[in-house]
């Protein structure tokens, strides 16, 4: 009989090795290991202890206590199963959670095996020759290493669920968890990341065992629903998910901003390219964010509305994705967008860049301040906001903002938005190049005025200088002329006076009549003319110098 | 090591022990006498079964937890049996060494443990000098954690990091002016978190001190901007530069018309130009406003840096380099004016000396010619050269045309009427002309 026992510890010792191994890199599954209703718990204890292989150590008692083999087999199976069994019964794990209608079977079953047990056992106690501290110390070696497995995982299994320190009944709630995982039909869990819900370990929302489980960022709340009814608004933090509770939608309860570019027309008829932003989040109220607490938001209704107020627009979709809402976080930029289109319908072109510098000039109705003004509340008047009194910012699109962004709250406040901010973020650009171009040309003209101006200047100092050099040029060549004519006539006689006189300033003539400035002056038929008695002077000269 | 383990190990070795001495009692007496082979093969048997029995139970039942562990966390089955092993040994500095997550840089090391980032502690966290941490735990934040090594508890984990060291970030700001002109500018931003108080560190600050609200504000006033993508979330120092700063330098700019911003025309002390506003009065308004919002959200803007404004239109470069040319051109045309206009005078100059020069070597060939009988009437060429005389000097002044006549007028007398007299000057009001040269 030693060797037998000797061969059962080899084996037991080879089989707990072996089976360890093997178990390392399989982890439970209901492909691995099908499941039927009623039959978790024992799938679970299959799963969990059933690699213990906890009938080796009562069969090493074989031979040793009074007791036929069979009684050993039989005790060293069921003793430790009874322990088991009552753990899976007391622990409450199979029988809440949504699953109390298994607590008839697995009483009955459990009922079955202590009963079956306990008529084993008597029958061993009603043995003639036993020996009740040899009996006593193998039910021990028998139970022993299960009820300190049993305590074990009792005491680990909560420091490896992830649970929040307010949990309730955290020891139920971890065993739940983790014997769930082990009869491979769960609740499912999943964890948020990224704003995205990601599941972790499939299982049955509906008739899993244990609670779900759902891990959320700090940042976000999920929206749960059960079929098709929302059931609540869950997080953040660690959430147990009731019976049938599935993640519908992660809400960010983070600020949010979303900018878009819209186009609109002046009321000059110029379209002008307008950036806006919106920032907005879950209405928080007057809760502040701090350590310890989760990320606050006012109410679930809040996120339930916000949720809710998505719209289905199909344009500019493919019929795919023709019906899916847009989401929750698009709806201030959009109705921003439409309201900016509006105001901007207000004003001209040359409005959208003023504002009022003055508050006193506003109130003047001849000045373009008030005009601005006047339009101000034009605006705010249609969009249907309530008066404004600090309205008229020093920038036109800032008040525009101001009065979109007033607008946007009073539309999205009921459905749970809080906007905290909103503006025209960027430059107002005509769409037209050539309004850009034309507003340049008028910026250049001040300076091309300023060039020609510089131009002309020098223009007329140079003609007045020109004009000065031939006039005294002019002046100095007459006055030489008639200097030196005089000066010769000193030295002629009386009656050749007339004709030296006549010939010579008939040549002056003709050379300053050939002058183009004299010639324009002159009529047409004066320089042949002057040529003609010119040429017969010098031809009857030449006849009287050769007769 | 923490106590539960001590507990487990003390119970397990009792309860081994117990039975290890409670067998040979039972099983063969009371011990007082020595056991045979077979009795001690038995009893060896029966202990080393039930002490593997209970090591079973030790073992098996971290093994079941790291499976779950595995599954849950979509982990390695080395990196869950790590983390297993860690989360049920506690965060004890033995148990956690060689599990240490770094944040330097503002960032955690990539290098790092990826279990710890992913899922938490139980590890060590250690912190550089120049960062600040905010942890969060099971959906909570926990706890903001300055520089030295710190305990990471179960599921703890670094939710945000912030780099405490001066920020400094450039951007363009595209913006219209008041006159509608678009233009753009670059300016920078450096700034930091906001410090404590030194006496919150008693009196001795670290190089970088924080103040927990600032950081706090920091890392919870992140917007989100979009659905996907790795920037979908605005960092603060982004969103210093690109929300406020961005919205401050064009809030303040567009306020004004692009020849405030930089006028060539004023600096030529022209009267009826805008005084043009310098680039200091806009950065300290700017870094004003800026300041006052960073405070609000815990940042402190150490300063910031305006660049010039910059017109988006290449005509309006090209206008300000065509005024540079011709304010340049100005004096160049001036220059040539002056030298065209002195040309002009000599070259006048030389036209009269040629005149001159000819008329007189003329009037010497006429002379030559008096003997002989001129049919033209002088009269009439006289009355001619009068009225050509007329037309000359017509352009000219009044006064000089009152004297030339007056000088021809006298010219003619003397040709006509008086007699020759040698003795006396014959044109002696006629004024002396230039001497040819």
């Amino acid at each position: 009989m030693v060797a037998v026992r000797v061969g059962f510890l080899v084996f037991y010792l080879m089989g707990t090795y072996l089976l360890s191994r093997y178990l390392r890199g399989h982890l439970p599954t209901s492909s691995a290991l099908p499941v039927s209703p009623g039959s978790e718990p024992w799938v679970a204890l299959f799963w969990v202890w059933g690699p213990t292989l906890w009938i080796f150590p009562g069969l090493l008692w074989i031979g040793l206590v009074d007791l036929s083999p069979l009684f050993v087999l039989a005790l060293s199976f069921l003793l430790p199963l009874c322990c088991l069994s009552l753990f899976l019964l007391f622990s409450g794990v199979f029988t809440s959670y949504g699953q109390s209608a298994n607590r008839p079977a697995l009483i009955l079953v459990v009922g079955s095996i202590l009963l079956f047990t306990a008529l084993i056992l008597l029958a061993a106690l009603v043995q003639p020759e036993i020996s009740y501290a040899k009996f006593g110390l193998f039910c021990l070696s028998s139970i022993i290493p299960v009820v300190v497995s049993i305590w074990l995982f009792i005491i680990w299994a909560p420091a490896v669920v992830p649970m929040s320190d307010d949990t309730d009944a955290p020891l139920r709630v971890a065993l739940s968890v983790v014997l769930g995982f082990f009869s491979t039909a769960p609740k499912t869990t999943w964890f948020v990341e990224d704003g995205k819900v990601h599941k972790r370990i499939a299982g049955n929302a509906g008739r899993g065992i244990g609670p779900g489980l759902l891990v959320t960022e700090p940042e976000n709340v999920v929206v749960l629903k059960r079929g098709s009814r929302i059931t609540r608004v869950a997080g953040p933090g660690t959430v147990l998910t009731q019976r049938g509770e599935v993640p519908f939608r992660v809400v960010d309860l983070r600020g949010q901003t979303r900018s878009s570019t819209v186009n609109a027309i002046t009321r000059d008829g110029i379209e002008v390219r307008v950036p806006s932003s919106s920032a907005f989040r879950i209405q928080r109220g007057s809760r502040q964010i701090s350590l310890g607490a989760p990320w606050p938001y006012r109410a679930q209704r809040d996120v339930l509305q916000a949720l809710f107020a998505e719209e289905v627009d199909p344009s500019g979709r493919s019929p795919l994705d023709a019906h899916t809402a847009h989401p929750w976080e698009d709806l201030p930029i959009e109705l921003s967008a439409h309201k900016l289109e509006q105001a901007v319908s207000f004003y001209s072109l040359d409005q959208l860049y003023d504002g009022v510098t003055d508050a006193k000039s506003a109130r003047v109705p001849q000045d373009p301040q008030y005009e601005l003004l006047k339009t101000h509340r034009l605006v705010e008047t249609s969009l249907g906001l309530s008066k404004d009194r600090q309205l008229g910012d020093r920038l036109c699109r800032q008040t525009i903002g101001k009065i979109v962004r007033r607008s946007v709250q009073q539309a999205l406040a009921p459905r749970g938005f809080e906007i905290t901010g909103g503006r025209v973020g960027g430059p107002i650009e005509p769409v037209s190049r050539a309004i850009t171009e034309q507003r340049v040309e008028a910026w250049k003209s001040r300076f091309i005025t300023k060039v020609m101006d510089w131009n002309e200047s020098i223009e007329r100092k140079r003609v007045a200088a020109l004009g000065k050099i031939r006039q005294d040029a002019d002046s100095r060549m007459i006055s030489g002329l008639i200097a030196e004519t005089s000066k010769r006539l000193k030295d002629v006689d009386g009656t050749a006076k007339r004709e030296l006189v006549a010939y010579h300033v008939l040549d002056l003539l003709i050379g300053m009549a050939r002058s183009s400035e004299v010639q324009r002056r002159l009529p047409e038929s004066a320089l042949p003319t002057l040529e003609q008695v010119f040429k017969k002077i010098e031809r009857d000269a030449d006849e009287g110098e050769n007769p | 090591m923490n106590l539960h383990r001590i507990v487990v190990f003390l119970a397990v070795g009792v309860l081994f022990l117990a039975y290890a001495a409670t067998l040979p009692i039972v099983l063969w007496g009371d011990g007082r006498e020595s056991l045979g082979p077979s009795q001690l093969t038995d009893y060896l048997v029966l202990v080393g079964g039930f002490g593997a029995a209970l090591g079973a139970a030790f073992y098996h039942v971290p093994r079941l937890l790291r499976q779950y562990t595995q599954a849950l966390h979509d982990l390695s089955t080395d990196d869950a049996e790590a983390l297993t092993s860690r989360l049920l040994s506690g965060s004890t500095p033995y148990a956690a060494r060689g599990v240490t997550l770094s944040v330097q840089g503002g960032q955690v090391d990539l290098d790092g443990p990826p279990v710890v980032h992913r899922v938490g502690g139980p590890a060590m966290l250690s912190v550089d000098h120049n960062n600040v941490v905010v942890t969060s735990r099971l959906g909570k934040l926990s706890r903001i954690l300055g520089p030295g090594i710190h305990d990471l508890r179960a599921f703890e984990r670094v939710w945000d990091v912030v780099d405490m060291r001066p920020q400094r970030r450039t951007v363009t700001v595209k913006f219209m002016t008041r006159d509608g002109i678009p233009v753009s500018c670059q300016v920078g931003i450096v700034c930091r978190i906001a410090s404590s108080r030194p006496e919150e560190f008693g009196g001795a600050m670290p190089p970088f001190g924080y103040s927990e609200w600032a950081v706090l504000k920091v890392t919870t006033s992140k917007s989100v901007r979009k659905h996907e993508g790795s920037d979908r979330v605005l960092d603060w120092v982004t969103g210093m530069s690109m929300g406020v700063l961005d919205g401050a330098v064009r809030d303040v700019l567009e306020q004004y018309r692009l020849d405030e911003f930089l006028n060539p025309r004023y600096w030529l002390e022209e009267d009826d130009v805008p005084v043009p506003k310098l680039l200091p009065e806009f950065e300290a308004e700017i870094e004003r406003i800026v300041r006052n919002r960073g405070a609000e959200r815990g940042i402190v803007v150490e300063r910031i840096e305006l660049g010039m404004v910059r017109p988006a239109e290449e005509a309006i470069s090209r206008q300000w380099l065509e005024f540079w040319q011709a304010k340049l051109q100005r004096n160049i045309d001036i220059y040539t004016m002056e030298a065209a206009t002195d040309l002009e005078q000599l070259a006048g100059d030389a036209r009269v000396e040629a005149h001159v020069r000819f008329v007189n070597r003329m009037l010497e060939e006429v002379q030559g010619l008096l003997g002989d009988e001129i049919e033209a009437p002088p009269q009439l060429i006289i009355a001619g050269f009068l009225e050509a005389l007329y037309a000359a000097v017509s352009d000219q002044g009044p006064e000089r045309q009152r004297l030339f006549i007056s000088q021809a007028e006298d010219l003619m007398r003397v040709a006509t009427t008086t007699p020759p007299d040698p003795q006396s000057p014959p044109t002696a009001e006629l004024p002396a002309g230039p001497q040819p040269r």
